[in-house]
């Protein structure tokens, strides 16, 4: 029976993803906090993270089974996956775990201080419980775009192998390609399915949970207005982050009787005994937290150790690569053809905004719309691929585009509909007083007040679609190639497959090279303009 | 001021309620009272009491459960031209300078730019902010904003101006300079303006503006008192009848 194998098939990808999720969870706890904790930590780690969760991961899938396959026999193609998983995840939680222990109500901080708690139980009994509304709000979201990598390597190529795991991905392909049309549709009824149902019996009551945690007066202004679940695609789609922007609540007591650690003795009761216990306890602390500190930053070094002993053959090889003025200029013209792609997939997606308009402003269409719009969100890009050809015939730039937009769209959807219900209602209240038409509605009130967002929604996408060319611009199901003629997703590909590891090499360094240079001039000026000029003064 | 009796708005037996899920919550109940030409009404109760939803009632931006009421003796159905609001936070858009703001209520009505400009500049000019036009409103103060704001509400010629606790987002003295000036402001000659309601919890301030003054009850609203305050203008609180009007409302809102 198919049906069997389906469901048996996305139980295991269902598992794949559960482990990917709960390794990420466990280090950006760790990671997380200590960047929260330390501003040495925080100085270091933070950059890091920002730079990471910009690149384009999926590019660097071939180079991790390829590491894993060589390195872990038997379950290297798993390992493999999962690593995936886990690194298009982890920043997203580490994001959360730091931005929460950063917004902890200093009076909290300062009350764990005069009881003197210790390092161990302050982690147990306020980092940890205070991160996990962020970490259970980012469940969803991380799900979603675990998915998305995940159904696009479980069947993968390197050289002459081709390594495959079973799991939802590899059988759409794989009923696909046996041309079992009709098992197709019945594995996309069934992944719709899993999809709302793990939303209706695990992340909704989950968020509910996790509702206890949360301190009354840190609220963001998101949390209210907007329902839980496209929060998370706001928080997971601001682009820019940095350090100093969440020093807003004084991490150190304010207070003019605490001026440093040092002094928390004297404020200790009177008793010697009770002094003296402290002390000691103090002295633990003390070598606990220096003790964990170590470990850390030993941990870090060797981790960045590894990194570079693993990184610097490859980079000195594409140098060579790129040294060849043809190759460098072939390279340099495939990432243009694929910004041509994402900039036309960014033009036909930009409607989305009338619907986004549409969905805050109308009742009934919010109630219908929204829970519906949830399940297509997370619905993975590049299972589409099948239907997409099934529909429109194997029009290959027609799929890349598609997919781009199916994996993008709805950042921008749920960013242009969040800053509509973010207009104060004083301001909404006098636009009604105003008598205005439908358009100049638009063109002076909603239009404006979209633009953060949309920004926002955009500089997100285009950061998402770079993941999804490597998954569209060249796709292989069986012995059929479906492939662009230029684009630097369809580059690393063919690359990967044809073994040439160094040219692989060589275009990923030279996307991630693009991408960042974008990221951090052109997006972060949009950015920084977009979200100044058009806030709300309170 | 209140010589004239002739109301130009017209409270009749209004209730309003919402409901949620299960229950049905009475916000005002069974209200009737009149605004008068030329007059300047406060209304006040206890917080929570009611007071903007009243005001958003009358603006027609929400509909009485049951009763009317009425402007010019027509049922008010909807927003309209002829009543206009100055809001508690300014509600002034932040990408829109202080000119294209107060221009904002006229887009429609006044389809010639050039007019539309120019009324939006001698309006400025009234309420003290001529060459502030191109700023925008997060350069300039509290005070100034709210200058805006009124500029705004006077664009569209209305009758009726509703203040939502219009001074109690500014510091005292921007207040109170902002107060002294607003009555010849809004009565002035060159404007349309017939009555001016101001909800406000300051007691000071309603006895420094108002003609008269309606008290409501706590949760369900409802009239407990009407209170005329007839006092030569400008009023100073260092006139012993002026702190004996601030007791007797004070009385009744305790």
């Amino acid at each position: 029976m198919i049906i069997t194998t389906i469901i048996y098939a996305l139980a295991l990808s269902w598992l794949r993803l559960a482990i990917g999720m709960v390794i990420s969870i466990i280090i950006s706890i760790f990671v997380g906090i200590l960047a929260g904790m330390n501003k040495t930590a925080e100085k270091i780690i933070i950059p890091i993270v920002d730079i990471l969760q910009s690149i384009p991961i999926l590019g660097f899938f071939p180079v991790a089974v390829f590491f894993f396959v060589n390195f872990v026999p038997l379950i290297g193609v798993e390992m493999a996956a999962v690593f995936l998983i886990i690194t298009s995840e982890l920043w997203n939680f580490i994001f959360a775990v730091y931005e929460s222990v950063r917004s902890i109500p200093s009076y909290i901080l300062e009350q764990a201080q005069l009881s003197n708690m210790s390092l161990m139980d302050k982690i147990a009994k306020i980092y940890i419980p205070s991160a996990w509304p962020r970490i259970i709000d980012n469940i969803p979201i991380s799900w979603a775009i675990g998915l998305f990598f995940l159904s696009s390597s479980e069947i993968i190529s390197l050289g002459t192998t081709t390594y495959q795991l079973l799991g939802i991905g590899s059988i759409t392909f794989q009923l696909f390609n046996l041309g079992d049309f009709q098992d197709l549709y019945i594995a996309f009824i069934s992944l719709f399915l899993a999809l709302v149902g793990t939303h209706a019996l695990f992340f909704r009551p989950l968020n509910e949970w996790s509702q206890k945690f949360k301190y009354e007066f840190t609220s963001s202004v998101t949390s209210t207005k907007i329902p839980w679940f496209i929060s998370t695609f706001i928080r997971s789609s601001r682009p820019f982050r940095n350090i100093t922007k969440h020093i807003v609540i004084p991490r150190r007591p304010i207070s003019p009787f605490i001026k440093s650690r040092n002094l928390e003795p004297s404020y200790l009761p009177p008793s010697i005994e009770g002094n003296v216990l402290s002390y000691k306890n103090k002295i633990a602390i003390f070598n606990i937290a220096k003790i964990l500190r170590y470990i850390t930053y030993i941990a870090l070094i060797l981790i960045t150790g590894i990194f570079i002993y693993f990184i610097t053959g490859p980079i000195i090889n594409s140098i060579y690569i790129l040294e060849n003025l043809n190759n460098f200029i072939y390279i340099l013209t495939s990432v243009a053809y694929s910004g041509i792609r994402i900039l036309i997939a960014s033009a036909i997606m930009f409607p989305i905004i009338m619907l986004a308009l549409l969905v805050a402003t109308n009742n009934l269409a919010k109630r219908v719309l929204l829970p519906l719009i949830l399940i297509i969100a997370s619905f993975p890009a590049p299972l589409f691929i099948p239907l997409i050809i099934l529909w429109f015939g194997p029009k290959v730039e027609i799929i890349a585009i598609l997919v781009i937009i199916s994996g993008s769209i709805w950042y921008i959807f749920y960013n242009a509909y969040s800053s509509i219900q973010l207009i104060p209602e004083d301001i909404k209240e006098c636009i009604l007083l105003s008598n205005l038409s439908k358009i100049q509605k638009f063109k002076k009130l909603y239009f404006p007040a979209m633009l953060p967002g949309l920004v926002t929604g955009f500089i997100t996408a285009i950061g998402g679609a770079w993941n999804a060319l490597i998954v569209a611009e060249w796709i292989s199901i069986g012995n059929e190639v479906y492939s662009v003629k230029y684009g630097i997703g369809k580059l690393i590909d063919s690359a990967a497959s044809s073994g040439d590891l160094n040219l692989m090499y060589a275009s990923l360094i030279m996307m991630i090279l693009v991408v960042v240079a974008l990221d951090r001039t052109l997006w972060k000026k949009l950015y920084d303009y977009a979200t100044s000029k058009f806030r709300y003064e309170i | 001021m209140t010589e004239i009796k002739k109301p130009v708005l017209i409270l009749k037996n209004v209730s309003f309620s919402i409901t949620s899920k299960s229950s049905k919550f009475e916000i005002i109940h069974d209200l009737s009272f009149e605004v008068y030409e030329k007059e300047f009404l406060a209304i006040t109760g206890p917080s929570g009491c009611g007071k903007s939803t009243l005001l958003r009632l009358i603006a027609g931006l929400l509909k009485p459960t049951t009763g009317t009421i009425f402007l010019n003796e027509k049922p008010i159905t909807g927003p309209t031209n002829k009543i206009t609001m100055v809001f508690q936070q300014f509600a002034l858009l932040p990408w829109l300078t202080a000119l294209e703001n107060v221009e904002l209520p006229a887009l429609k009505l006044i389809p010639d730019k050039e007019k539309r400009r120019e009324k939006a500049v001698k309006l400025l000019e009234l309420v003290g902010l001529s060459g502030f036009e191109n700023s925008y409103p997060k350069e300039l103060s509290g005070g100034m904003r709210q200058r805006i704001a009124i500029a705004r509400a006077l664009m569209s010629d209305p009758e009726i101006l509703l203040m939502d606790e219009p001074f109690s987002n500014l510091d005292q003295l921007t207040a109170s300079n902002l107060r002294s000036e607003i009555l010849s402001t809004l009565f002035n000659p060159s404007l349309s303006l017939k009555s001016v309601i101001l909800v406000s919890h300051n007691i000071e301030e309603i006895v420094e503006l108002a003609d008269r003054v309606i008290i409501l009850s706590k949760r369900p609203a409802q009239l407990v008192k009407e209170i005329i305050i007839d006092l030569p203008r400008p009023r100073s609180i260092r006139l012993p009848k002026f702190t004996s009007y601030l007791d007797t409302i004070y009385e009744y809102l305790s």
